[in-house]
């Protein structure tokens, strides 16, 4: 992906998100409004000067050359992981904090070990699954007296 | 004064005293470093320990859990590229790249050598010109605000690597995300989806984990050293007195710095999240290598540390002298100032002297104390997350940043926007927005924000509303900052290349 592409792409998402977010425009008095407005109109501007300049030679970001990790980059790892967080804490409501902590972070670490993928790594992961969550359960649960979630499943 | 200074000395260290003094330095610096836990949280949650203690104990325990608290968050800056407060927030942009490259333990100990000096800074400005600096900072009325909002936003051409336009385009994403939840003003319910958790708004420490630590995370596994170290241990013989000396040898650094965080301090509404920043921007904009900074310039996390230590002392200013809190954890120490009988005024500093002097001098004792303590813990702490393995360190900061960010308001919704944001952070990243500029521009959205609204309502008395803006001179003085702040950064390069041009003097 060019730097051209990348600012088309940056501004549209700008662009979008600043439409997105003056549809939801809906003040009850004038006072709510004056600012979030100003700031829209600014955020726009920002975005068409950033789109036009992509079409011309003052593009704003600079092509660059990026030095590749040995062994490339792992773009699906990288997504499973993305992925996995965002369920995660999609259910931590439901699971609970003890419980989606030790499957998590157990499943992420045996995950991230590659080609190393055994029985032993997994029994390790899920140690160090066990290991992590209880102590933040302590420091947080027991000692900074947070609430930590119990898991609707488990009401 | 002085028999003031010399009791309060006296009191402090008093055994019973300067245990609590350690004891609450230590944990507000393992608070600290956690992230999600601020030094409010952690204030809080010590309020009902002080029913039972007396006056002195209570708010010496209290301002040492501060002050610890605030340098606690250097740790997780440097170490997992996550402020452990929202004071830290610059300390990740040299902290982290020196640790990275093997020089986390002088990036550890030239924090805590800075966080002490700031520290100290703000507890003299505290004791020697209270009642000065609490007048000037009544003089800030909303219009000025305002414009200390816009004076803020010029830091940006600082922070913004690469391109200014998307440093300030992400800076107005930022505040345009601030408005967010009930108005300050009118109560319009805005831009919240219809989701009843979004009306209280974003937390800035929710976006400040988000945009921050999952970015790395993704980062670490997208470019595939799952079996390297994420960051780096090289031993070095005297690396201790070695970094001492260079930052001892640069006092222009710390002192500017130390100086704009007691001035930000006094500051009604502004904390360390700004001072940190202010500073930050001020240290590249004076160094002469500002190319260095954001890959690793020691000056920078000097500069960053000192300034929000020497918060904590300026935000006591005008909460001792006029009884305004300059940030919420001085508003906690408010209230336990008034739990305990202790009106702030004039009387706080000759009918109750001796408590008042007794924690002003504990603050200066907490900020001395930070130093072994400190750099014993924070060299441990290097040696330990550079001896894990990513596999285990990834996971680990992850259920790290959930339960920090479910701490604050124990709210679902909060941990699925800390990791959206993250997600969505490390995708702009790729596109050119760096996570600083859309922080800056939440943090100083809501005092801009209230500025304009109640210069506008002011205004309504001016022909044209908006005058209000623009009618108190110390408005002009801010504007003309602004101004200089915004332009400094062109007048380098274009003096140098003008030095260049055949007939020049540089010829």
């Amino acid at each position: 992906m060019n730097a051209k592409f990348r600012d088309r792409l940056g501004s549209l998402i700008i662009l979008g998100f600043t439409f997105v977010l003056y549809v939801q425009r809906d003040y009850m008095t004038p006072f709510g409004g004056i600012f979030p407005d100003i700031i829209m109109a600014f955020v726009a501007v920002f975005g068409v000067v950033a789109l036009v300049l992509s079409f011309t030679p003052h593009a704003v970001m600079k092509e660059k050359k990026e030095e590749e990790e040995a062994g490339g980059y792992r773009i699906v790892e990288m997504v499973v992981v993305a992925a996995a967080l965002l369920v995660w804490g999609g259910l931590l409501r439901q699971l609970g904090f003890v419980l989606s902590g030790v499957f998590w972070v157990s499943c992420i670490s045996w995950y991230l070990s590659g080609r190393q993928r055994s029985i032993r790594v997994a029994l390790i992961s899920v140690a160090i699954g066990f290991a992590i969550t209880y102590l933040l359960v302590y420091i947080f649960g027991h000692l900074l007296l947070v609430p930590l979630p119990r898991g609707t499943i488990f009401d | 004064m002085l028999e003031n200074i010399l009791l309060g000395t006296q009191n402090v260290f008093q055994f019973k005293n300067l245990i609590l003094v350690l004891a609450g330095t230590v944990s507000g610096m393992v608070v600290g470093a956690l992230p999600g836990l601020t030094a409010t949280m952690a204030l809080a949650l010590l309020v009902p320990f002080t029913y039972t203690m007396s006056p002195v104990s209570g708010l010496v325990t209290l301002g040492a859990v501060y002050m610890g608290c605030i340098y606690g968050g250097a740790f997780s800056a440097i170490l997992i590229n996550t402020p452990g407060t929202p004071s830290s927030i610059g300390t990740t942009f040299d902290g982290y790249p020196m640790a990275r490259q093997g020089k986390g333990e002088q990036a550890i100990i030239g924090a805590t050598v800075a966080s002490a000096f700031g520290g100290i800074v703000g507890v003299l400005a505290l004791i020697f010109l209270s009642p000065p600096l609490a007048d000037i900072a009544l003089r800030f009325g909303p219009a000025e605000y305002f414009w200390v909002g816009v004076f803020g936003l010029t830091i940006i051409s600082s922070l913004a690597t690469g391109s200014f336009l998307k440093g300030i385009t992400g800076a107005a994403i930022g505040v345009l995300i601030s408005t967010i939840g009930i108005a300050p003003i009118g109560g319009d319910v805005r831009f919240t989806f219809g989701i009843p958790s979004l009306q209280g708004g974003i937390e800035l420490i929710v976006m400040l984990i988000g945009l921050f630590c999952i970015p790395e995370l993704l980062n670490i596994v997208f470019k595939g050293v799952q079996q390297h170290r994420t960051v780096e241990y090289e031993y070095h013989k005297g690396v201790l007195l070695e970094t001492v000396r260079w930052v001892l040898k640069r006092p222009v650094n710390l002192i500017r710095s130390s100086i704009i965080g007691t001035i930000v301090g006094i500051l009604p509404g502004a904390g360390g999240n700004i001072a940190n920043l202010v500073s930050y921007n001020e240290a590249r904009r004076a160094s002469k290598e500002p190319e260095k900074f954001g890959t690793g310039a020691m000056e920078g996390v000097v500069a960053t540390e000192s300034a929000n230590n020497a918060v904590v002392g300026g935000g006591m200013i005008p909460l001792v002298t006029l009884g305004i809190p300059g940030a919420p954890p001085d508003a906690i120490i408010y209230g336990v100032l008034m739990l305990q009988g202790l009106r702030p005024g004039p009387e706080l500093f000759t009918e109750r002297a001796d408590i008042t002097y007794t924690f002003m001098v504990s603050l200066g004792v907490a900020s001395i104390i930070m130093v072994p303590v400190g750099i014993m813990g924070g060299r441990m702490l290097v040696r330990l997350v550079s001896s894990v393995a990513p596999r285990f360190l990834v996971p680990g900061i992850a259920i790290l940043t959930i339960v920090g960010s479910y701490a604050i308001r124990n709210n679902f919704m909060d941990v699925f926007l800390m990791l959206l944001f993250g997600i969505v952070g490390f995708g702009l990243r790729y596109l050119g927005f760096q996570p600083a500029p859309i922080v800056l521009g939440l943090i100083l959205g809501p005092i801009m924000e209230n500025g304009l609204v109640q210069s506008y309502l002011i205004g309504q008395a001016y022909p044209i509303p908006w005058m209000a803006l623009f009618v108190n001179p110390l408005s002009w003085v801010l504007i003309a900052l602004s101004l200089f702040s915004f332009i400094w950064p062109y007048i380098g390069p274009i003096k140098r290349k003008f030095m260049r041009m055949p007939g020049g003097d540089g010829q």
